[in-house]
This record gives structure tokens, sequence and C-alpha cells, in this order.
């Protein structure tokens, strides 16, 4: 990297850093209750207990949210070469809702059996396995099928992606209808990307899993930058192009498994925020992907901020992926629309 | 499989040597039974009609097909079983139409040629530096190096992507159509560019359509039809009458650059042409 | 991949679903996995299954927040709904209606709880909020209470009458409360006696079919009256094939889908119950609320088996 290439990314760096610690700021003064900073630090209750017991845990949960599915969302789209990939629309998302659910399902049957046994299968560490393995199958799965003649073709593993999105909602579908009553709505709010109240230990795995896996990205940006450039060319430039996509899906799995384990399916973060980044720093994936996963971070907080101010005179908060949904739908849509444009011109 | 030794000067002589090698899409037998070699210094042409086999030929070579049958050899090792990273720093391959879906830089892109040499973060070292500059300067390209590729004609972005193999500083050269969709200065350029190579020392193979231009700047030909090697030599051994009407089913009349001296063939199509395959 | 793994893959994924759909079809009211805040298993509260993080308020609660219209209910039944600073969004009770909402059934707001400084607050557990209540129960920090009460038979009805009365610092108001809930039970009981032993088909929506199965409230109530549920198999509220509905050919078909118009039974009329008009719409939905008021309407049930024809 040259220097000019470093001091650009310490401050695209710093400036992520700032963004996520004031998007956190300010979800912490954003709720139903007004508090009292000051109050809070005095350690006044109920302000001491909502601001550092509910809403900064919140906001955390948020921020490594977003940062590993806006981490993921990019290595995708170098891996796809599309900047349509992300970890909602492949149906990797899904595949991880469906692992989660089915240990949850599995727990609560358990449950019926043998209580201790059922509550261990239901917490956080075994449903976040089960999220990241269901992550991983649908990841080997879309980009098994995604291929015309043997060769990875973008647009096949996204229709693939999208017909196993349908798929695992169908199969959720029926799950929850066997489920118990109480389990199915709970089921139902998970899935649709609601930001509870996670433990502080279940925060701290996932937080782990997500900082080894965005990591493990970080140290590939510079031959996700080869990837970019088509498989032949990748392998002709040095790149072990089977490994290095190996070893990004598994990455981009686990953190895509590990989010979803945390906060149900929030779509779009990985789709929105790496293409408003690419368009500031550029197309090298060693600045592009933590800044990436930064800013990822920081949106999602507002975006969480953003959903629980915007129904607060409905008296209710709603999930956090109803809202990304609400925005990146429209957005997916207009880039696709874009990109259909700027084939069209190119071909002129 | 490792080879015995790293490779490294000397390199074996031939450092291409390709046996009896064979290749099928399924089916459909691309390469069959080729064997041609290539040395350092020599800017060799592979020629033949569509589907003859010179990119499946070429694609082995570097490595990145197995063969099915027969032996590959780059520089003594195996290409295939190699390691890319080893592989990539003896030979390059500058493909027909390199994909652009990102807006990098013409130095990004030149640099890219480094990472052979690199670590796994792609830090810049002062040999990469230099090795860029040097391509950059050789491809006549320092005035548009801070420029996105995609804002570049389609000769200068040719330019960047041989100058990306350059900066590899491989031995091995493989060049797949680089005359393809230029205009004729951009194809004499581009030929100018892999004679140089060649003269500077790489061993040059390129993949190429047009008969005269090979003649011209080649220093040997070889003429594939259907997966097989059907002749090879000097371009004036390769481009005889008999020849190309055998390989290419086109009948021809040869003769000389009156201003070079290289070997020129011409087809016989209009009013005045004999009888032949497809005239009125 | 070959297409031989991508096989293997689908059906894979499939086969994990299927053992975890035949874990979940097993008898009886269901449990949420178990934590600091639940029983292991699936104790009701007459069965002692109620856990408490915290102790009574001394000197009975003066704010309370309940979580559950039902529990409104049971506190507006021993007079003590002044006491109550906050209820759930899905709260109608005219005695609430100007109280503040710490939002809905399945998605409390610890936050909005926090705000109201309650000291106590009363939790039915049979609902999806575990993960806000146990955040809750994390931050009360000895500030409040709170009473966690499985509600899931009939019998746990007068128990949590006893045990809300005990934590508002009333036992003898619950004490009192709870005898009578159980003696409108008893009485439903013994009327049995004089009437004949229909076969009944309990809807409670239409579109789909929605029917009260084994394991709910209206089942218990139903047996408990002397009549049998038309509806088998072992989900609670199952969503009934109209086949098995009219080949159960029940006798009597309370109508207890409230949120469709009472004429549109008529869309059932493949049910000869239906087509012969005997239908009893119940007037109120209490009794699909597990607290006093469904006691309190216990008379309309017997009303509408009393309408039916005898054999």
């Amino acid at each position: 990297m040259t220097s000019p290439r470093r001091s650009r990314l310490v401050l695209a760096l710093g400036l992520g850093l700032l963004a996520i610690v004031l998007a956190v700021a300010g979800s912490c003064l954003l709720g139903p209750q007004p508090i009292s900073l000051r109050a809070a630090l005095d350690g006044v209750e109920p302000d001491r207990a909502i601001l550092f017991g509910l809403r900064l845990p919140r906001a955390v949960l948020a921020a490594v949210v977003g940062f590993a599915l806006a981490g993921a969302g990019t290595a995708l789209q170098a891996l796809l070469r599309n900047p349509l990939a992300e970890p909602f629309v492949l149906g990797v998302s899904g595949g991880a809702a469906l692992g989660g659910t089915i240990v949850l399902l599995a727990a609560a049957g358990l449950s019926a059996v043998s209580g201790p046994a059922g509550a261990l299968l239901g917490s956080a560490p075994p449903v976040a396995a089960g999220a990241v393995v269901g992550a991983m199958l649908s990841t080997f799965l879309v980009f098994g099928l995604g291929r015309i003649g043997g060769r990875l073709v973008p647009e096949a593993a996204l229709l693939v992606g999208i017909v196993f999105n349908a798929f695992v909602a169908g199969v959720i579908t029926l799950l929850k209808m066997l489920a118990p009553p109480d389990q199915a709505a709970r089921l139902l709010y998970w899935l649709m990307g609601a930001i509870g109240y996670e433990s502080a230990s279940t925060l701290a795995v996932g937080s782990v899993l997500v900082l080894l896996s965005v990591g493990t990205l970080g140290l590939l940006s510079a031959r996700l930058n080869l990837l970019t450039l088509g498989d032949e060319e990748a392998a002709s430039l040095g790149v072990d192009v089977r490994r290095t996509r190996a070893l990004v899906f598994f990455a981009a799995s686990a953190a895509t498994g590990a989010a979803v384990a945390l906060a149900g399916m929030v779509g779009f973060v990985g789709l929105i925020v790496p293409h408003l980044v690419r368009r500031v720093v550029g197309p090298d994936h060693r600045l592009l992907l933590p800044a990436s996963a930064l800013f990822g971070a920081a949106f999602l907080v507002a975006a969480d901020a953003l959903a629980r101010l915007a129904f607060l005179p409905l008296g209710t908060e709603p999930p956090v992926g109803a809202v990304t949904a609400f925005l990146g739908g429209p957005f997916f849509l207009w880039l696709l629309r874009r990109q259909a444009r700027e084939h069209d011109e190119g071909v002129q | 499989m490792s080879p015995h030794r790293l490779p490294g000067p000397p390199w074996p002589s031939p450092i291409v040597d390709v046996r009896e090698a064979r290749h099928a899409y399924g089916r459909r037998v691309a390469v069959d039974g080729v064997s041609f070699t290539a040395r350092e210094g020599e800017f060799v042409g592979l020629l033949g009609p569509n589907g003859a086999g010179k990119s499946t030929l070429i694609r082995l070579v570097a490595g990145l097909l197995a063969p099915s049958a027969g032996t590959v050899r780059l520089g003594g090792f195996d290409p295939h079983a190699a390691p890319r990273k080893l592989v990539a720093r003896v030979c390059a391959l500058v493909p027909q139409e390199p994909r652009l879906d990102w807006p990098f830089t013409v130095r990004d892109v030149v640099m890219m040629g480094r990472s052979a040499h690199q670590g796994l973060l792609g830090i810049a070292g002062r040999d990469d530096l230099g090795a860029v500059e040097g391509a950059l300067t050789a491809c006549d390209l320092q005035h548009v190096a801070g420029r996105r590729v995609d804002a570049l004609s389609g000769g200068e972005r040719r330019r960047v992507f041989f100058a990306r193999a350059l900066a590899q500083e491989p031995r091995v050269l493989l060049l797949d159509e680089p005359t393809a969709f230029l205009d004729l200065a951009h194809q004499v350029a581009a030929m100018e560019m892999a004679r140089l190579a060649a003269r500077g020392g790489l061993c040059v193979v390129a993949v190429l359509h047009d008969l005269n231009l090979a003649a011209a700047a080649c220093d040997r030909l070889v003429a594939l039809r259907e997966g097989k090697v059907v002749a090879e030599g000097s371009p004036s051994e390769v481009l005889t009458e008999e020849r190309v009407r055998e390989v290419w089913g086109v009948p021809v009349w040869r003769g000389q650059n009156g201003a070079t001296g290289a070997t020129v063939v011409l087809p016989n199509v209009g009013p005045r042409s004999p009888a032949g395959p497809g005239v009125p | 991949m070959s297409h031989a793994a991508k096989v293997a893959l689908v059906a894979l994924l499939l086969a994990a679903a299927a053992p975890a759909a035949a874990l979940t079809t097993g008898p009886g009211p269901s449990s949420a996995p178990a934590g600091p805040l639940l029983p292991a298993s699936a104790k009701g509260a007459a069965a002692g299954g109620a856990t408490w993080v915290g102790r009574p308020p001394a000197g009975g609660a003066r704010r309370i927040v309940t979580l559950a219209p039902s529990m409104t209910d049971y506190l507006v039944a021993l007079g003590a709904a002044d006491r109550i600073v906050g209820v759930t969004r899905v709260d109608h009770a005219p005695e609430v209606a100007s109280r503040p909402r710490v939002g809905g059934f399945l998605d409390p707001s610890p936050e909005a709880v926090l705000g109201l400084k309650p000291d106590l607050v009363l939790w039915v557990t049979d609902g999806g909020a575990l993960a806000a209540v146990r955040r809750l129960a994390e931050l009360s920090a000895g500030s409040f209470s709170i009473l966690a009460v499985p509600v899931v038979t009939v019998a746990d009805v007068p128990a949590t009458a006893k045990l809300v009365g005990e934590a508002i610092g009333d036992p003898a108001g619950g004490a009192a409360l709870a005898e009578r809930l159980q003696a409108a039970l008893d009485r439903l009981h013994l009327h049995a006696a004089g009437r004949s032993r229909q076969r009944v088909l309990f809807v409670v929506g239409r579109d789909p079919l929605v029917v009260a199965g084994p394991g709910s409230f209206p089942d218990e109530l139903l047996r408990l009256a002397g009549c049998d549920n038309a509806v088998g198999g072992s989900r609670p509220w199952p969503v009934y094939p109209l086949e098995l509905a009219v080949a159960a050919n029940p006798d009597l078909v309370i109508d207890a889908a409230f949120d469709e118009p009472a004429g549109s039974i008529s869309r059932l009329s493949a049910i000869p119950a239906v087509r012969r008009g005997v239908v009893a719409r119940l007037p109120r939905d209490d009794l699909l609320r597990a607290g006093p008021r469904m006691i309190e309407a216990l008379g309309d049930l017997e009303q509408a088996l009393a309408g039916a024809p005898r054999r």
C-alpha cells in the first residue's frame, strides 16, 4: 500500500469510528422514556438502568450486526462481481434464519421432554451455531447452483438466492405452524429482524465471532481486489481462486450467521452501505471493506434509532429489519435500474 | 507435485515445453496431442481458424487447465499442479477481453500485477513501485497513470493490461488475441510491444488471427487446425499457399512485403478471382 | 458442485426440518424454553409454578404494572384497579383506559416499565416476552419485584387470584376471589349432570377454520361442563380441516370468532349443525381471557349449551 493510500485508510477508519460513536450516542438519547444524561451518570434510577442497561447494549448490538452485514455484503459483492449481492438477497440470511429456527424449535420440543436440556439447546451458542451452519449451507447451495457450464455466474447465483429465500420462507412458515403458539409469535418477531435484549454473554460471543470473521475478510481484501477481475485473471495473477473463494464464503457466512443469530433477518444493510461507501472511498477493498463495516455499524444503529423514533407516537417499536427493508427495497430496485441503464449505454 | 528446485535462472530451455497435450471440454476435444516449444527471447505466434484450440493451448501453458494426456512444462514445472503464486511469477497471461467492473485507476491495475510478489495485504515495497513504473514507461502510460481505466480508449486500455502483465516480471508472456477489436494503429503498436518484450528476453506466445501481422512480427509460427499442429516454423515456411488452404480452407496469393521483406498472404477474393469456394 | 451433491444438500436441508417438526408435535400445552424466570417444566400456577423475582412489596403494592390484560382483570376484581400505573397496548379494560401503555403483550418495553417506577410487575408467562422481561428482571436491582405466573389450565385461574392477592398485600381478598372463581367452576360442573352430553365444536376463526382443541381453555371448560370437544388431535388451537369438522358432526357449534360478522358462519354450512342452525354465538370474548372475566362468562357458555336441542 502506498502512503497516500495508507493515510486515506486511517482517515476512513477514523471517520467510521466517529460515525459509530455519534450514532450510539444519539441512539442512547432517544427513547420512549425521557431521561437525563446527568442523572444517569450520577447513578439515579431509572435513568441509569435505562441508559446503561437498555439503550447502550441495544445500540452496541445494532453496531455489531451492522458491522457484520456490511462486511459480509462487501465481500460477497466482490466475489460475485456484482453490486446487487448481499447476504439477504443471496439467501444467506434466510439459511441462517432457518438454521436458527430449527435449533429453537428443537429446543422447545426438547423442553417438553427435559426442561434443562431444552434450555441449553435454546440458549445463544447453539442457536448461533445453527444460524452459522444454516448460513454456510445456503452459501454453498447458492454458489453451487449458481453455475452455468461449471463457472460461477453472478446473475444465476442471485436468482438462486431469491428462489432460496422463498423456499426458506415456506419452510419457516411450515415450521411455525407446527410450533407452539407462543413460540411461533416469538419466532416471527425474531425473524422480522428485531433487535432485542440479548444478554451480555450472548453479545460478547456474537461480537467475537463477528470481529474474527470480518477481520478475516479484511485480511483477504487485497485478494478480493484481484477476484473482481475474473477467475482466470485472478489465477494468472497468482491467486488460488478456489481456496480464497472458500475462505471468503466461510468468513462471510460466519459473519452473517452471527448477525442473524443476534438480530434475526435484517436485510439490505450489506447492499446499501457498501454501495454508498464505494462511491466515496473507491473500489480498493483494502479501504472499502473496513470502511463499509464501520459505516454499516453506524448505519444500523441510526436505522434502529429512527425506527424507534418514528413509531414513538404509536407506542411501539418496529423491528429494525422492517425499516431496512423499507429503505432497502426501493434502493435495490433503483440500483437494478441504474445497472440496466449503464449496461445499455455501455453496449451502445 | 513440487518442483525439485525453485524455479529461477538459469531457466530450462525451452522454457515452454508442451508434449502430446490433450484437453477436452466434455466430449469436444479442443487440443488433441499437441506438441510445441517456445524459448526465451522468441516471439511465437499461434495461428488457426476458430475452434482450432489456440486459446485452450494458451491456458494449458498458463496452468489454468490441466491436460488429460501428455505433459505441459513451464520453466521446468507443471503449471497446473504448482502453487498459483509461483506460476504467476514466471508466466503472465493477458486475456482477450479483460473485465472492468470496478473503477480502478491505471496505476492500481498495473500494481495488481505485483501481487504474485507481495504478501497477503498487498503492501507495495520499493521493488513493486519500481516494477510498476517500469511497466508504465514501457507501455507509454505515464501520462494517464492516475486516470480511471474505464475512462480510457480501447487501445489505451489494452496497454494497461499489457503493462500489468509486464509488472509481473514474468519470463513467459502469453497473449490471447492482443489485436482483437483494435484499429490498425493500435494493432501495430500491440505487436511492437510484444516484439520488444521478446527482444528484452521474455518468451512471448501470442494467439493471432491476422496472418500478415503475425508474419511480420513473429519469429516462429505454429498453425493449428482442429486441435492438432499442422505446421510449425518460420513465417515463410508456414505460410505457403498449400498450408494456408489446408488450415484455413481459403485460396491465397503469397508474396513478400517489398519494404520489409516479410511474407505476405492475401486471400483471393474479388471480381477477377479464379473460381474457389464461396466465390461468385 | 456435482448434481448429486446438490440433490444431497437439498435433501439434507429438508431432512433437518423433519425431525424438528416431529419434535414439536408433542401433546399438551407448550412451555417456553426455561430461564431464570420460568419453572423447568410446564407447571401451572395451581401446581406451584409461579416465580418471583424479588419479594412481594412490603405494605402492599402501590404502583403496579400489568404485562397482560388478564392480570388487569384480577386487580380490577380485587378492587385494586387504582393501584395500576401501566398496562399493555392490548388492554381495553375501561378501568385502565387512561393509564400509560408499556408496549404490547409480546413486546413490552422495559424502558417504559422502568420509567413508571413501579414496585410490582405482573406477568403471565404464556407469552413471547421472555427476553424483555428477563432484561427487566436484571435491571430491577431490588427496586421492584416481578411475579411471573404460568396460566395454562383452568385450575390455574383461581390459583392465580390467590397469588395476585398475596402479591398486592391483600391475601384475604385474593383468597375470597379464588373461592368465588372456584365456586363458579364447580357450579358449571354441577349443572353438567342435568345436561345431555353433547359434542361441541368451538370455533374461534372462520377463514381459516381455527378451533379450540385439547389443551386449550375452552376445551377444558367444555369437558367441565359435561360435553365432548368435537376436535381431536393434540394442538390447542389447530387450523382445522373443514372435512374433519364435517366428519366429526358436532351437535352444537359455538361461534367465538368475534372479528367476523355472525352471519358469515354460513360459510361453514358443510357442517350439518350449521346447516340446521344449531349455532350459539357468544356475546363477548371473555371466555377466551383466562382470568376472572372468563369465570364471569361461564354463564354465556351455559346459555349456549342450554339452547341446543336435547338428544
